[in-house]
């Protein structure tokens, strides 16, 4: 149990803030909206990741709940997929979704942090209770919010990895890029599935999906800014 | 041989190695179905259509 609900986020968290260092690193030395948003949304996931650590190691505290619930539930997948809007959109589209996920983001900042909380909730859940789940919301709606977020988050960060992929595939170049955003995706979808597996009960699913999902990402990421014995002028061709 | 002729012809000769020929298309493909099939199920969600809905 130690090891599922404290060691597995832990090195979430871990791995979550280390990716984030490398890719706002890569945005002071190249710019770009894209690194910026990755850079913010790996944060968040390590907010995540921390909040449930703690809660595996000294018990309930609303405003660590709090926390996980808007960083892990709510703003992650929003921001890390509108850092890939801004590479694959046009700049106004950007722009505009940009404000739209700001002023959402801080409208859901401002229902979490005025939620009535009750943490029984969490373990008459089919959650396995050794887990967070935001059934210790009482407070009508907010939980509402999550799903809104997430459709956005796996639509453009999955989806627009997904696509990236493809049109590098469709042009055969720059084959490094083409398998760094299908490890992205595919570590995108991973806290997913360990979200639904945790429904059904599989304890430690969620916390276990989401740091292999970090850690796919992670590669991902890497894969996709080092070249596969490709000249220097191709992989500067497209901005990453 | 136009530009745009010339431009088709060189694309047509670049390939990737063997196993990412088949390999990417097929990633792709699997990862549209998923996606599809995890949008469809935050939509239920959050229509309170599912279990564990809020």
């Amino acid at each position: 149990m130690e090891f599922t609900n404290i060691i597995l986020p832990f090195s979430s968290s871990l791995i979550s803030f280390v990716f984030a260092y490398f890719v706002l690193k890569r945005y002071l030395a190249r710019r770009g909206p894209h690194l910026l948003l990755w850079g913010i949304g790996m944060i968040f996931y390590g907010i995540g990741g921390f909040t449930e650590g703690y809660h595996g190691l000294f018990g309930w505290n609303p405003v660590i709940f709090r926390f996980w619930y808007l960083f892990g539930a709510i703003l992650v997948a929003a921001w890390l997929g509108q850092g890939t809007v801004y590479l694959l959109a046009r700049r106004r589209w950007a722009n505009t979704f940009m404000i739209l996920l700001a002023l959402g983001s801080i409208y859901g900042a401002l229902r979490v942090f005025g939620a009535e909380l009750d943490p029984s909730l969490m373990t008459t859940s089919v959650h396995t209770g050794s887990e967070m789940s935001g059934h210790a919301i009482v407070t009508p709606g907010v939980r509402l919010l999550t799903p809104f977020f997430n459709i956005y988050g796996t639509f453009t960060l999955v989806g627009g990895a997904a696509y990236s992929a493809w049109l590098f595939w469709r042009k055969r170049v720059l084959l490094h890029r083409t398998i760094g955003n299908l490890l992205i995706a595919v570590g995108a979808m991973l806290p997913a599935f360990g979200g639904t597996f945790s429904r059904m009960g599989i304890s430690g699913a969620l916390y276990l999906s989401e740091l292999l999902g970090a850690v796919v990402m992670f590669i991902g990421f890497w894969r996709a800014v080092t070249p596969i014995g490709e000249t220097d002028a191709q992989s500067a061709e497209v901005p990453v | 041989m136009s530009l745009k002729d010339e431009q088709k012809r060189v694309q047509r000769e670049r390939r990737y190695p063997p196993f990412w020929e088949r390999a990417v298309p097929v990633m792709v493909a699997v990862i549209a179905i998923v996606i599809t099939a995890l949008l469809v199920i935050a939509i239920l969600v959050a229509l309170g259509m599912f279990p564990g809905s809020p």
